[in-house]
């Protein structure tokens, strides 16, 4: 991090030494009343300007007054004030002050600050995000990460959604690398592991904890602290383990395998799915308690197919400091043409295969040759089942489940239907005789 | 500013910069840490001389 100018306007002498000390490490001035701020500010170069906004016995908010000065000068003018009135707030905002904040928790929220300011919401380094990190030209996309970023200092937890090579892992990554955390980014894919190893990966153990541990072993948790967990594909995690994790989330401590004491670790969870969550939750497979401690914010990451313009930047990425390519106009066409499945992925694939294989421009025939057209599998995987409909089935049998399963789909159809059995019928695409045997089974049970 | 609003502020002011200075007096250099004392003091006459002042206004 450079070493930033800052201007501190305050009257009182404690609020000053506590200020100076939480900018340790940048060349920072000091004003105690408004004369020398506006001197100051007139002559010197500041990148930030902290100002209070009562200086002095009997002043009337005098720090108001420099805030149109500070941002003439185009200094990032924050006012830390303990006079947090509805009215000076909106007059402070107003005059074009960037943030305001209350005096308390200096330690937290400057840090903070200087995040925000480093980051320079559209200035030089949102473009260096965007054209070297989360490489994108897609104007909702960059206003999706912008906003993102916003959020990267906060302890809040973020989810993040979209479809499998839609920049999940790295836009985790460019938001821990926002945060101001100085642990590391950990991550982990749930869907990778069955539930005991995921246990024992997340929590960590003890020599002795089981066969085979013949040594303590760190777990993610622990690895993650001061840092970022990102937890992967949450949807794959058993209900057994989501309680497990959202005590730890909550409570920022956790038992590794085998430990009788807990462990502590200050961790920041980012998770990411590629399924639906609302359909995770209807279903049971996500438990709302869980949810609600993983999903702070949700930013949902479009497919490639609907940011197409992102297709030739991220090819310029994949072959940086590699064998440049150029693509002849029907090429390019069928490029823009393809819906990308894969997402970056795929494209990323692509490149490698055409870099390795051609010689001069890329043609539309070595195009074509590389990409088959074809629709990406449904990313859930087999039919969708809910745990009660689980439970079912193995408490009465797979036959028993369907049945009932069966039951129910045509018992709300004739409703949806007000009771008309031909509609129900065509619908369903069903039998008579499978509909009154159904009606008759229902009768049965309504009689009981 | 009206003359109790100003004390509420002052008070909050001052025992705001108390709060914040004992978090920094724990991780302070010791050649700093004399300093950021007497300062912690002064504001904490401050405060006593503003409580004065406030139980000296006519209760309403």
């Amino acid at each position: 991090m450079g070493k930033l100018n800052i201007l501190v306007v305050e009257d009182d002498a404690l609020a000053r030494e506590v200020m100076s000390e939480n900018l340790a490490g940048h060349a920072v001035e000091f004003a105690g009343d408004k004369a020398t701020a506006e001197r100051k500010l007139k002559a010197g170069h500041y990148d930030i300007c902290f100002m209070d906004l009562l200086l002095g016995e009997n002043d009337d908010y005098s720090g108001l007054k420099l805030i149109p000065l500070a941002v003439s000068r185009n200094i990032y003018s924050v006012v830390m004030s303990s006079c947090d009135t509805e009215e000076t707030i909106g007059r402070a905002y107003a005059l074009g002050c960037k943030e305001f904040y209350v005096k308390g928790n200096e330690d937290h929220n400057i840090a903070a600050i200087i995040a925000r300011y480093l980051r320079g919401d559209g200035g030089k380094e949102a473009q260096e995000v965007f054209s070297e990190v989360f490489i994108t030209n897609d104007p909702e996309t960059r206003s999706l990460v912008s906003e993102a970023l916003k959020y990267a200092a906060m302890e809040l937890p973020l989810m993040l959604l979209g479809p499998s090579g839609t920049g999940k892992t790295t836009l985790a990554q460019l938001l821990h690398g926002h945060s101001g955390r100085d642990g590391d980014f950990v991550s982990i894919n749930c869907a990778a592991y069955t539930e005991d190893l995921l246990e024992s990966e997340l929590f960590g153990y003890k020599r002795g904890s089981f066969t085979g541990a013949h040594e303590n072993r760190k777990g993610k948790l622990a690895q993650a602290d001061k840092g970022t967990l990102f937890l992967d594909e949450i949807g794959a995690m058993s209900q057994n383990m989501q309680v497990k994790l959202l005590k730890a989330i909550e409570e920022k401590a956790f038992y590794p395998l085998g430990a009788d004491k807990p462990e502590y670790s200050d961790f920041r969870v980012i998770s990411a799915t590629l399924e639906d969550v609302q359909k995770l939750l209807a279903e049971g497979k996500l438990r709302f308690d869980f949810f609600q401690r993983v999903h702070g914010m949700t930013i949902a990451l479009k497919p490639l197919a609907q940011r197409k313009c992102d297709i030739f930047p991220l090819m310029q990425a994949f072959t940086k400091g590699k064998k440049r390519l150029a693509f002849e106009p029907e090429a390019r066409e069928h490029l823009l043409a393809h819906n990308w499945p894969g997402n970056t992925r795929e494209l990323k694939r692509f490149v490698e295969l055409i870099a390795a294989g051609t010689q001069g421009s890329v043609t539309l025939d070595t195009v074509q040759r590389h990409i088959t057209p074809c629709v990406a599998p449904e990313q859930t995987g087999a039919a969708a089942v809910t745990q009660e409909q689980y439970d079912y089935a193995v408490k009465h049998g797979l036959a028993a489940a369907a049945d009932r399963f069966t039951a129910g789909i045509i018992n709300r159809n004739l409703s949806e239907n007000h009771g008309k059995k031909a509609a129900t019928l065509t619908q369903l695409k069903i039998s008579k005789c499978l509909l009154y045997s159904v009606l008759a089974k229902l009768k049965t049970t309504e009689r009981k | 500013m009206a003359d109790n609003e100003k004390i509420y502020h002052n008070l909050k002011s001052k025992t705001i910069g108390l709060k914040s200075a004992v978090e920094l007096l724990e991780k302070c250099p010791p050649e700093k840490k004399d300093k950021v004392i007497r300062l912690m003091r002064e504001a904490a006459q401050d405060i006593i001389m503003l409580l004065t002042e406030l139980e000296a206004k006519p209760k309403s």
